[in-house]
Parts: C-alpha cells; structure tokens; sequence
C-alpha cells in the first residue's frame, strides 16, 4: 500500500475489516488519503470486474452509499443506501 | 375504441419557495410527463410529498405550473393550459375537466341524486334527463334506489363522493371529447375506487339502458386503471462527501436510485436528509468473502438453515456498509467431508433462492438480495456431483466461463451477489487479491512437504494410546480426541496428504504438526500453523 502497488482491499471472512482499515490508512501517515482509501474498496473493485455503474458517488451512478460517522477512531456505519432504498 | 390521448404533460416543472422559512425551496414536480387516453383510470401512486396533489392541481389550473406543458383535449382541439387566460381554464372546466376533492363538499340536505345531477344542469341540460343521468349513474355504482333521494354526506360517504366524481365524468356523455383529471376518492381507501370503476353487473332494469350502447361503453365499460408513480428526489445533505478524490461538505440527489447529481454546500430543502456532517462514502464492492461460510456453519458440525443463514450473512454484509458482494464458495476441500463441502448445495441452492424470490434474502428493512452472477471454473478440490439444480452456469465441470458481466436493469438488487468459485474467476486482476483459497486448499505439494523437516515422518509415526481416552471403537476414539481449534486446518491437511500418498491417515497428525511447527519455527509470531500456513511460514 505504501508503495501504491495494492489496488485492491478486500475483506475475506471480517466483512467489516473493510470499512476499517479505509480509515485507518488515512491515519497510518503512508500518504493515502481518505478518497484514495476508500477507491480501494469501491471504485478500483468495481472497474476490476467491469461494473461501471458503481464504485463512487457522481452522477449516473447508482445510489449505493454509506453514511459513517468516524467516532472515537472507530468508524460507525450509520445508515446504508442500496438504489436510494436504505437497507441498513 | 381510439387510444389517442386527451391529455398530455410534458416537461412539467413546478416548486414552491416557502417564504416563512427563509425563501426555502421545494421542488415539488420535475420533469413529470403522462398521457391520459379515453376510458383510462390513471392512479397517482407515491408517498406522501411525492406531490400527487400538486400534480392534479397543476393539471386543473389551481396551481400555475413553473415549466412545461399540460394539453388538453377541449372542444376538438388542443388546448394549453400552462400560461392560459384565465377565461380558457375556466371555459376548460366547465365542459372538459372536473375536479373531486378527496373530501366530500356537498350543499347540506340536498339529495344525493340532485348532487349528481347538479354539473349537467350547470350546463343547461333539460333537468328530466339530467336526473335521468344521474339515476343511471347512481346504478352504476350499485348505490341502492332507496338512498338516492338522501342527502350523501352522511349515509353514503365515499361512494357518494364517486358519485359525484361520476356525475362529472357524465360530461363525456355530452362531450365524448372532453377528458378530466381527476382523484376518485379513495386516496385512503382503494376499496371504493374499484367499485366505483366496475360497471355493475348486467340489469335489464339499468335506468341507462336506453343510452347507447357505444356511449355507455365510452363512459364506463372500458375503463382500465393504471398507475403512475410519481418519482420523488431524494437529497442527502449536510454530509462528508467522498468522490472519486476528493472529500469535501456537499449535498447529493437521488432520483430513481441513481446519483443525479453531488454538489458542494447544502440543500435548503425541508425534506432532505441531514447527514449531520457524517461521511458519505460510496457503498463498498467485496470481492471475495468467505463469509457465508460460516453462517453455513457457525461451529463445526452445525448446519444452520439455509435461507436464515443467507440473511444473516447479508445483514453482516450491509451493515460493514458493503452494497456489492461476490461470495466466495469452495468447490472442494483437501477432505471431502468438511462443513464447507457438505453445505455447498445448500449455499448455491440459498443463492437461487433469493434470485427467485427477492424477499427471501431481504434485510429487515427491504434488501432484496440478488446473485449476479455464478462463474465456473475448475477449482483445486473436489469436483461437484451434479450441477446445482436449474443453475447449468453453477457447474463447474464446464471450464468455460461466461463474461464477468453482472445482470443490468435489476433495480431491486440490494446485494450484487457474485459465486465465484476460485480465484481464477478475478483473475487477471492486478495484484489485487490475496493468496487464493484455491492455494490454500490445495493439497501440498512434494516440494513444500520437503521443506517441512518431520512434518511427513511424524505424521507416519503411530500415535500414543491416550489413557484417558474414550474407550469405544477406534473411530470413536478418534472422534473424541481434543485436537485444539486451531490445529485442525493443519489436521486435515495431514490427513489428506496421507491419503494421497496412499498410506493411511494416521489420527493426531494435526497436534503433532502443531507441535513440531512449534518446535521449528519459534519465531513464528501465530504460534498457529493454520495462520502461519498462509503467511511467510510455509514458504520460508
């Protein structure tokens, strides 16, 4: 990571290492800011297997987003929207 | 009957600033357009605020509509309404649009059959036939004689007001150009509506019998119901966004489950969603997790229910803020009998299920959960005995895989659910993944049991009868012997290398692999030669 040759993060059997570590490498000073962690685990997976209607919030997009609450060094996942329908 | 619409929205743009509340902005309707054709029963359906009423409102000019366009058919031609004189809305209608409030506004003590007689009157019709009219009208809405000559407020309610409503669609009757907008009343309660709607059934004493058939079709018997569902935008305010690379406070819009636009600042609108300045990250795309496994699973030996275990799954999933997940299944293990293997089926047949029926991978608030997707490709262990019922693709003795392409159109995917089978399925992937399951599983290798000193000889050497032992059969022995949960990764392996090279499993290899890697590699920080196995141990 800290040579920028991961381009991928991926949570094998701890679903909610992923939201984890997207705010720890910001805090790890390795020089990876928050968008670019969070690509790791959005965007760069979803160019990898050819979803191009996901992976970051822009237009035309879908509306699959999270809102986290960074709390106390932990980050809180808060609500989640899957096509604008929250589902968490 | 000619389907040609009489009346026509196009572009239809309409916002209300509420001045009270620091001009705040409502953008009410936007970009609404519809076609109504004759002996069409058009529903708007959508929550409340979605701006059903602002739309029918706009429509009979009550509201002045900001954009767009709103053409109706009036005296044989087309009439615009948005930015008409105020003479040609109202000529509009007294002959072509009627208008019915959900609530029933009615002259008190005036019977039921004059209110419904009352707009042909106001049009000059002969009052016997207006009454005429009325009665059939009446009947057609199976509202017994006997209450006809009552005043509705009180005995008929609801279906005096689809009287009512049907006393304005009689204008059709005069005017068989003429078209309304209107909402029946039953905006809460569908019941009545469907009544009102049906004719009645056939009656040779039907007051109407004398009207032509043609007409009484036009007016009644072919009216079909549809419904429009207003779309409302959803805006998220106030929030942390984070883009593609950049982070800043800004608002995003939503309309129909897409991002229509992510804008810095914030939205001063009433029904946005306040993110008080929490972060908004786009939902997170996992592709590869082991994670329905254990659900499958939760202790060796235990076979949670299918579909209870895929929901609670999905739960994990969406709550760690992961909105597209590619589960990982394995195909075969170095034993053919571990739980992952014996609960295959069952997780390819939990997958299909949610694809047929979306509620049943649904999280407790609605999250449908639909698989993409199932790649195939020949893994390193068992082969699969059959293909997965009705799943052809989730067979993986074809090696041909088909395009990683996900389904598109599937608005109601909450999950975008991919099998995949081994790692070759995201192959090609820049370094992306970690060693593969499929290396893991796979059965060691000559060379990498070379460079395990004792691994091989010890798990020859016989084991040391234990005294307190159970004492049963020797396969109950084995069964209850204690190999801690950790060492049994390592356990199996022993075993399935034995087996390999023809000798028999030798029980307790897996302790004693424990201890020799403990002897071996004292530096190793797991202490575990399960973790330390896919980590730098096995390869040093």
């Amino acid at each position: 990571l800290r040579d920028g040759q991961a381009d991928i993060l991926s949570s094998d059997y701890v679903p909610a290492s992923l939201m984890e570590s997207l705010f720890k490498l910001p805090a790890a000073g390795i020089g990876i800011s928050l968008p670019e962690a969070v690509r790791l685990a959005s965007l760069n997976p979803a160019q990898a297997v050819g979803l191009s209607d996901r992976g970051e919030i822009a237009a035309d997009r879908r509306a699959d987003f999270v809102r986290v609450r960074h709390h106390d060094d932990a980050p809180l996942v808060r609500a989640v929207w899957r096509e604008g329908e929250r589902v968490v | 009957m000619t389907m040609h619409p009489v009346l026509k929205v196009a572009g239809l743009t309409k916002s209300f600033v509420v001045h009270a509340h620091g001009d705040l902005a409502l953008p009410v309707l936007r970009d609404v357009a519809l076609a109504i054709s004759p002996g069409e029963c058009l529903a708007l359906v959508g929550p409340s605020g979605a701006g059903k009423s602002t739309l029918l409102r706009s429509l009979y000019g009550n509201y002045r509509a900001d954009t767009g366009s709103i053409r109706v058919h009036h005296d044989n031609a087309w009439t615009e309404l948005v930015g008409a004189e105020p003479r040609t809305v109202l000529d509009v209608r007294r002959r072509t649009m009627g208008f019915v409030s959900q609530f029933l506004r009615v002259i008190p003590r005036v019977a039921t059959v004059d209110v419904v007689a009352e707009p042909l009157l106001r049009l000059g019709a002969d009052p016997a036939e207006a009454r005429d009219r009325a009665e059939f009208l009446l009947s057609l809405l199976n509202i017994p004689q006997r209450l006809w000559p009552l005043p509705p407020g009180h005995l008929l309610g609801r279906r005096a007001a689809a009287g009512q409503h049907r006393a304005l669609a009689d204008r059709r009757l005069s005017d068989p150009a003429a078209r309304r907008a209107d909402r029946l009343a039953r905006c809460r309660q569908p019941r009545p509506r469907r009544r009102a709607d049906r004719p009645a059934p056939r009656c040779r004493q039907r007051p109407g019998r004398h009207l032509p058939r043609s007409r009484r079709a036009r007016a009644f018997g072919q009216s079909s119901l549809r419904g429009f569902t207003m779309s409302t935008d959803q805006i998220f305010t106030n929030g942390r966004i984070v883009t593609r690379d950049a982070e800043f406070d800004g608002t995003v819009v939503v309309r129909d489950g897409q991002i229509v636009e992510v804008a810095p600042g914030r939205a001063a609108c009433a029904t946005a969603v306040d993110l008080e300045g929490d972060y908004l990250v786009p939902g997170l795309v996992e592709l590869h997790t082991d994670n329905m496994e254990k659900h499958f699973a939760p202790r060796p030996g235990v076979q949670w229910p299918s579909i209870a275990a895929v929901m609670a799954h999905d739960t994990q999933i969406a709550a760690a803020g992961i909105t597209t997940v590619f589960d990982s299944l394995s195909l075969g293990d170095v034993r053919g009998d571990t739980d992952r293997v014996k609960n295959r089926a069952r997780m390819v047949e939990a997958i299909c299920a949610g694809e047929r029926a979306p509620a049943v991978a649904r999280r407790a608030s609605p999250a449908p959960a639909l698989r993409d997707h199932a790649r195939r490709r020949r893994a390193g262990g068992r082969p699969l005995d059959r293909p997965a019922a009705g799943r052809p693709d989730l067979d993986q003795r074809s090696h041909a895989g088909p395009a990683p392409v996900p389904r598109s159109g599937q608005a109601q995917a909450v999950l975008h659910r991919q099998v995949r089978h081994d790692r070759g399925a995201v192959r090609g992937l820049p370094g992306a993944l970690p060693r593969s399951a499929q290396q893991e599983r796979r059965p060691a290798s000559p060379r990498d049991r070379g460079a395990r000193p004792g691994a091989g000889p010890a798990a020859r050497q016989p084991r040391r009868r234990d005294p307190r032992a159970c004492r049963g059969s020797g396969r109950e022995r084995h069964d209850h012997r204690r190999v801690p949960d950790h060492a049994r990764g390592r356990a199996s392996l022993a075993r399935g290398r034995s087996r390999r090279s023809g000798r028999r499993a030798q029980p307790g290899a897996g302790r004693l692999a424990l201890r020799q890697h403990r002897r071996h590699r004292p530096s190793c920080a797991t202490g575990r030669p399960t973790s330390c196995r896919r980590t730098m141990c096995r390869r040093a």
